[in-house]
């Protein structure tokens, strides 16, 4: 691009960064509205049992107690994401350790618990299972009546032919690997605030990422129509996919506020929001990959079992997802996938940052460093071998309309010195891991892509209006570069509007990185129309032919020289005047070509972004203690609108990635969570942080605003594998199994 | 001796943001919400309630506690800093201006305990290293950011003062 | 995890008056110091104290002082002023060591070294050090007091042989300038975990020959409370550090610890890293003591 952009490409810091520094960000744990109630869920001891007989009688009588629930003040009626297998308070039998059974609303949160306290159930403990093997037995404890086998969901994909291609490889290798169960840990855990109107309307305040797609299942849990439902999204306090979608929770709070006739705030307390919201799907992946001498891939087969505890939720689309998406990184043709998703009573597993990458890629990333240093091949030089290019219709039909992931992997080798692998010390090692993300998934919702309006005002503020939400991930800032740029304005005319049901379009919000591409798009395409507007008005004002203006810093200017000029504000306010206010409008939707339903060919999203990270690490020996020293990590991200949200973008996902590849994980028995707190589950501290790189790679996407693709969940996808290869490197210890604990590393060095 | 039954309440006399306050407090009334409920300053946050995560991080006298720790009881005759107490009403304080600047800030919610952790820090320690810099936010939990340019922004204060 | 019930809140300025209230509730009232245990506790094991009673306005609870030959520590002493570099001059290095590494920023101002020892974790961070410096405590009860040395006051996980109308005065820490002492705590991450094995060594070298005149080791986290490990010493007492007694007393360690396995870590690994960190401890006295050798030649 020779176009020198002002904003465009800049580190701009972000727009909502001052009400947050001084402390005046409205979280939905900061609201109080009048007469607002506190409200608290009881939640089933065990992991599988009927319950007999709930008696609330003696909580109903506790002073201060305005509301009390059960399943018979529910609709009954089942919702879920995709399979509706979850009902709001749960009706005869409880499924995991953690259900929902019944709820409280009460003036002050004391009064709250005391009433649980008071709320006697009987339950009927039945057999549970907690492995996802034996959930598969014919002869198990079944969870949900439509799920034989607890089989939540299967998919099986094959392309090509994979018993030619292997036949035809000089080499193959099998290997199985397990990703366990971690949190997405936002330091804000799950609140909500329900308020019914007079009319019978809802109005829902909730960190959710998806804002609009949430409306849905509430009514139909509610047993509302659509137009009683107001959604209204307050600051976030962090998602990671665990904020990702109406559950249980949402559900009570909106039911107490109806009986209660008040306002209720629910929120999880932080030993409630490990034990029961939604942490990452583990699996189990067998991997039988085969190859040309030179590396080539040639075949490959994967099955992978997946637990969903017990709740369906995002589990279906993160296991197609688990079973798919990596397979585009390479070149390949043959292969064979086979993804069963598991009910169990375990905590009801969802979307975790890289929405099933994550997984599989810790998988196919260890597994094709194995197979590289076992036939003899750099494991760079293999990757660049398959990699897959700008152009590339890949095994399942995604066009790929550009591939940075040869550059991405060529600066990445050369920023950390790759081809030297030096090694400084002993014990010391290198290890690299791709990825591929998609950048706005075309969703087989009701809600198409997004719309956005642009509004200028007649003071020369602008307005914009659009449906995706800001999780803290900058996108708000980026809406903003996007239409200062094109209005020529300073980035301090423009507002966002907050996201808002009754003001802002339907939208799919924040998920699968499509923020940037498909909600930019469609402010980039709002900007520009409102550009044309104010250009055509201000020239029938001038008497001039709107290719004679141009637009400086907030003012049309015009005549010989450009030397007579307007502001902006007087030209929008001429227009309200008489009657049609500037108000750009666009719509930008990935196009309609879904992939085919049962195959799953076909190309899923409007671009797709790759990275390639290599970790180099030291391990010690005696303790088994790996000191992660430096990661580099290259991004095509297509163009970076904003460098440094990049960069924190990055830097935040490698600190995730580590934790995932080191030390975090939710430790259960017979389904019960054993360190459900921030003592035991360890998630990364500043002193822990090594040197992190940014290296973003450039590639102008056709399709993206200015070139850009997303970048949210891929920057944790390949750190765990780059830093198990990097492991390897150092000290020849493959763990298959994350996380990398000191024990297990031990435990390998002894063996060997 | 001060005594009080359980469901009385105590005269306690603090100053927050350099304004002194008396209210009456049950003893186990905890300070974090007497901030958040009782003076209405939200900025302090809850993110974990037994003292791991910081993000209720204000500063009691100086020094940085976890306010999710502390009974309101014991704050008679202290003096509280809390985030909206550390602007003066012209200017933003500079570590304010660095996260800004720096990209320090993303989802905002650790924000409010960092910023108090790192000038409790810088107050005591003017020059400190980059390691000493990220012992004073160790008690600060962020998921966001990764610390990178949390500590950038620390850094750079340190280093303006150094001129 | 709960929310904190209601109590009777009491703050003496004297320590009489704590005796009487000690008495007046017996088991039903808990003693307040820094809170950073106490309130953790009463959320997230469900306890429910009648009382508390606020020790931080007592009279002769603080201070550091020297009395006779002794350190004297007063138990309101919070962690960070134990570390701070006004402090350091008077407190022995190896207390300071551990102070650094006790919980977070936050949690050590409010902290007390008193309220580390009584609450009486095996995993906590101050016993080891003060085992090793041989510290001895005055427990005052409502008719006397009495001075224990810090070996005896563990007797369990949370256990100490305070009764429940008996509090902690003073701490006594013998000065000795000639040992080096040393703190090492093993956690997964960098930053302040709760140990999952720890250790403290307290040698001091003849001068001219090496050999050891004094030899003490503590481990921390390994067993139901922190211990001294007198086999180990015993193997090291007047001989040189070398590698056969380095290991040999390492060994000897590792026999003597009970670690369990937990959600932290399985007691294998635990004893994997006693000798790992009781060699790293000796091997590091041995090499600061050759370098204050050098320096003084």
């Amino acid at each position: 691009m020779d176009y020198k952009f002002s904003l465009i490409g800049k580190r701009i810091p972000r727009i909502d960064s001052i009400k947050k520094a001084i402390g005046k960000a409205l979280y939905t744990g900061d609201i109080k509205l009048p007469g607002m109630l506190y409200g608290r869920i009881l939640r089933s001891p065990f992991p599988h049992a009927r319950i007999r007989r709930i008696e609330t009688q003696k909580a109903k009588r506790l002073l201060g107690v305005k509301s009390i629930i059960t399943s018979v003040d529910t609709p009954k009626i089942k919702f879920g994401l995709s399979i509706e297998d979850e009902l709001p308070l749960t009706d005869k039998k409880v499924r995991f350790i953690g259900d929902e059974v019944a709820a409280v609303a009460a003036f002050d949160e004391d009064t709250a618990e005391e009433a649980l306290d008071l709320i006697q159930v009987e339950y009927e403990e039945i057999s549970a299972v907690f492995n996802m093997e034996e959930a598969l037995q014919p002869n198990a404890p079944k969870l949900h009546e439509s799920a034989d086998r607890n089989i939540a969901f299967r998919t099986f994909i094959t392309r090509g032919d994979i018993e030619v291609g292997f036949r035809e490889t000089d080499y193959i290798s099998e290997e199985e690997f397990y990703t366990p169960l971690v949190h997405t840990a936002p330091i804000e855990p799950l609140c909500c605030v329900a308020q019914f109107d007079t009319d019978g309307r809802l109005t829902l305040w909730a960190p959710l990422q998806e804002v609009g797609r949430s409306i849905f299942p509430l009514a139909k849990a509610l047993s509302l129509p659509l137009e009683k439902i107001r959604i209204i999204q307050p600051t976030i306090g962090g998602g990671f996919g665990g904020k990702n979608g109406i559950q249980p929770f949402h559900v009570i709070s909106a039911l107490l506020a109806k009986k209660a006739g008040s306002p209720v705030r629910l929120v999880n307390n932080r030993q409630e929001e490990m034990e029961v919201n939604r942490p990452a799907v583990p699996m189990k992946i067998w991997s039988r990959i085969g190859v040309k001498r030179d590396g080539r891939i040639i075949a490959k087969e994967t099955k992978i079992l997946a637990d969903n505890g017990a709740y369906s939720g995002h589990g279906p689309p993160i296991t197609i997802a688990a079973a798919v998406r990596f397979d585009s990184v390479y070149r390949q043709k043959n292969l064979k996938t086979e993804a069963t998703l598991v009910y169990t009573n375990n905590i009801p597993t969802g979307a975790y940052r890289g929405y099933g990458a994550t997984q599989i890629a810790f998988a196919l990333e260890s597994h094709l460093d194995i197979i590289a240093r076992e036939i003899g091949i750099d494991p760079l030089d293999l990757r660049l071998r398959n990699a897959t290019q700008t152009g590339d219709i890949s095994v399942h039909g995604w066009n790929i309309t550009s591939s940075g992931l040869v550059d991405c992997l060529k600066s990445v080798a050369k920023a950390s010195k790759w081809g030297h692998r030096r090694k400084a010390k002993e014990d010391h090692g290198i290890g690299i891991a791709c990825s591929i993300h998609i950048c706005g998934l075309k969703s087989p919702t009701k809600i198409r892509g997004s719309t956005a309006t642009v509004e200028i005002k007649k003071d020369g503020r602008v307005l914009i209006i659009s449906g995706e939400g800001e999780i803290g991930q900058g996108a708000n800032t980026v809406f903003s570069q996007i239409v200062a740029e094109e209005l020529c304005l300073p980035l301090e005319s423009i507002e966002l509007s907050s996201l808002d049901t009754d003001k802002t379009p339907l939208s799919l919000g924040a998920f699968s990185s499509r923020v940037t591409v498909i909600g930019g798009n469609a402010v980039l395409i709002a900007a520009s129309d409102a550009k044309k507007q104010l250009l055509d008005v201000a020239a029938s004002l001038l008497g001039e032919k709107p290719g004679n203006l141009r637009l400086r810093k907030g003012m049309i200017q015009f005549g010989k020289h450009y030397r007579r000029s307007v502001s902006i504000g007087d030209v929008a306010g001429e227009a309200a005047s008489r009657g049609a206010p500037i108000v750009g409008k666009g719509t930008y939707d990935t196009g309609l070509d879904l992939p085919d339903k049962n195959t799953l060919y076909g190309d899923i999203a409007s671009s797709y972004s790759f990275a390639a990270h290599i970790a180099e690490v030291e391990v010690n020996r005696k303790t088994g203690v790996v000191n992660v020293l430096r990661l580099f990590c290259a991004h095509d991200i297509g163009m970076a609108i904003n460098p440094m949200a990049c960069e924190g973008q990055i830097e935040g996902g490698v600190a995730q990635g580590i934790g995932y590849a080191l030390f975090e994980e939710l430790k259960r028995e017979k389904g019960k969570i054993l360190n459900p707190s921030f003592t035991d589950y360890k998630i990364m501290r500043a002193l822990d942080v090594p040197d992190i790189k940014c290296i973003l790679v450039e590639t102008n996407d056709p399709v993206g605003p200015y070139g850009a693709k997303g970048l949210g969940e891929e920057v944790t996808v390949p750190v765990a594998p780059a830093i198990s290869n990097a492991i390897f490197d150092a000290i020849g210890v493959r763990v298959r199994q994350l996380p990398i604990t000191p024990e297990k590393i031990l435990y390998e060095l002894t063996r060997k | 001796m001060i005594a009080c039954k359980k469901n009385e309440q105590i005269p306690v006399k603090l100053k927050v943001n350099g304004k002194w306050s008396q209210i009456r407090v049950n003893p186990q009334e905890i300070l974090l919400d007497t901030i958040r409920a009782r003076f209405d300053l939200t900025g302090v946050k809850r993110g974990c309630d037994t003292g791991e995560c910081g993000a209720c991080t204000i500063l009691i006298d100086g020094k940085a506690v976890n306010s999710c720790l502390f009974l309101t009881v014991d704050t008679d005759g202290k003096s509280i800093l809390t985030i909206e107490g550390v602007s003066t009403e012209k200017e933003l304080h500079p570590l304010q201006k660095a996260f800004i600047r720096h990209g320090a800030i993303q989802c905002g919610y650790c924000t409010s305990g960092m910023i108090l952790s790192a000038k409790a820090l810088l107050d005591k320690n003017p020059y400190p290293t980059i390691n000493e810099i990220k012992e004073g936010i160790s008690g600060n939990l962020c998921r966001c950011t990764g610390y990178v340019k949390i500590i950038e922004s620390v850094s750079s204060v340190v280093k303006k003062r150094n001129g | 995890m709960r929310r904190i019930k209601p109590f009777d809140y009491y703050r003496p300025y004297h320590i009489h008056e704590v005796l009487s209230l000690l008495k007046e509730f017996s088991r039903e009232a808990k003693v307040l110091a820094g809170g950073t245990d106490l309130l953790v506790s009463m959320k997230m094991k469900g306890l429910t104290p009648s009382a508390i009673i606020n020790l931080k306005a007592v009279e002769g609870l603080d201070g550091i002082n020297h009395t006779g030959g002794q350190l004297r520590l007063g138990p309101l002493s919070t962690i960070h002023s134990l570390s701070d570099t006004a402090a350091l001059s008077q407190i022995p290095p190896v207390v300071a060591m551990a102070c650094k590494v006790l919980g977070t920023p936050q949690i050590r101002n409010l902290a007390t070294i008193g309220g580390n020892l009584c609450n009486a974790s095996p995993a906590a961070d101050l016993p080891p050090p003060l085992l090793v410096l041989e510290a001895k405590l005055k427990i005052m009860g409502p008719s006397s007091s009495k001075l224990i040395p810090l070996e005896h006051f563990f007797v369990g996980p949370g256990m100490t042989i305070m009764e429940p109308d008996e509090i902690l005065t003073d701490i006594y820490i013998p000065i000795d300038a000639e040992s080096i002492g040393i703190y090492l705590k093993h956690g997964i991450r960098r930053a302040h975990d709760l140990a999952i094995a720890s250790v403290s060594v307290l040698l001091r070298l003849e001068k001219g020959n090496d050999r050891l005149a004094k030899a003490r080791i503590a481990l921390g986290a390994v067993a139901p409370t922190p211990l001294r490990v007198k086999t180990a010493e015993e193997i090291l007492i007047g001989e040189r550090l070398s590698k056969i007694s380095v290991e040999s007393a390492a060994r000897a360690a590792v026999e003597e610890s009970k670690p369990i396995s937990d959600v932290r870590a399985s007691a294998d690994y635990r004893k994997q890293m006693v000798k790992v960190l009781v060699e790293q401890s000796l091997m590091t006295i041995q090499r600061l003591h050759n370098r204050s050798i050098r320096r003084l030649i």
